[in-house]
């Protein structure tokens, strides 16, 4: 993955302190746009690379759907299941795009976890 | 419904491109930037392609391309499901292209036996080794007989003769179970 090591250790530190900021977060994965794992914190086991994979996947098709139905950029997607949220959002930082995503147990108020993960990518895109 | 067709085969193969050349409407795409050097392109596709073409005689086709590298290969089952055929891309200037395709019979073996499916080998001009007659061996050895054929990903009608080779053996095989 051709990714500088100052983008991953800025991946790391906004990952861990979005993972303690929320306290029903289960991770936080950091992946570039193509589905590599640039940095996640979790609070139990878990396999960031595949999350990684999933996230691009996931962003690439909203992208393409809000171009299909004319609704500009995608900002951020959101799965909600019955034991929890996925919220992720897309952060541009310099010439590489990447998925922020935070995973939570049921429980998590989802404005809240928005509101969390806007300002980390804000954070993630400086 | 329309038939679903679907391209799958390792990064490179022309996934995207052959369903580029062949769809009647400017293809979905959900290609990004590529961050793996070892790929040697600029873009990848990371979601699925999509794309439709009216055959001869009216009927619509659609086309779903999947992403190419392992770390997709949950896409793969999804993408697959329900359809009517499968092309699967190989690139012989790719290191081991008689291993690429042995995953991907292994990774979708479970499908398929309900579906037709046909193997394109590009870029065997410049690369003739593995041959033809290779692929068939691999897919022997497996315990599938698929058409192998040579195809240019870029040129409509190598593609068209993949879809085309699909639905004949779709409807080989549906005249064969009805009989």
């Amino acid at each position: 993955m051709n990714v500088d090591e100052r983008l991953k250790a800025l991946g790391r530190r906004v990952a861990e302190e979005l993972l303690e900021k929320l306290s029903e977060a289960r991770a936080v994965v950091v992946a570039t746009e193509d589905g590599f794992e640039l940095a996640f914190a979790t609070r139990e086991e878990l396999e960031a690379a595949r999350i990684a994979a999933m996230t691009s996947s996931i962003a690439a098709i909203c992208d393409s759907v809000s171009r299909e139905a004319g609704l500009g950029h995608t900002k951020s997607f959101v799965v909600e299941a019955s034991d929890g949220f996925m919220v992720m959002r897309g952060v541009q930082n310099g010439q590489v795009r990447l998925v922020l995503s935070t995973l939570t147990r049921n429980g998590a108020l989802l404005g809240m976890v928005m509101n969390a993960v806007g300002e980390s990518a804000r954070a993630l895109s400086a | 419904m329309e038939p679903k067709i679907v391209f799958t085969g390792p990064p490179g193969a022309g996934k995207t491109t052959a369903i580029a050349a062949l769809s009647d409407t400017p293809p979905v795409v959900t290609d990004v930037a590529n961050h793996d050097v070892a790929l040697g392109k600029a873009r990848t596709t990371v979601g699925m392609d999509f794309g439709t073409v009216a055959l001869e005689g009216g009927e619509q086709v659609r086309l779903f391309g999947t992403p190419g590298q392992e770390r997709f290969d949950f896409l793969w089952p999804i993408l697959v499901k329900d359809a009517l055929g499968l092309a699967i891309l190989i690139d012989n200037s790719r290191p081991d292209p008689l291993t690429d395709l042995r995953l991907f019979l292994k990774s979708l073996a479970p499908t398929l036996p309900k579906m037709a499916c046909v193997i394109g080998v590009g870029r065997l001009e410049g690369h003739a080794r593995p041959g033809i007659e290779q692929f068939v061996d691999v897919l022997a050895a497996a315990g599938w007989m698929f058409p192998v054929l040579p195809v240019d990903v870029r040129k409509r009608e190598d593609v068209l003769m993949m879809v085309e080779l699909m639905l004949a053996q779709a409807e080989a095989k549906n005249l064969g179970e009805s009989q």
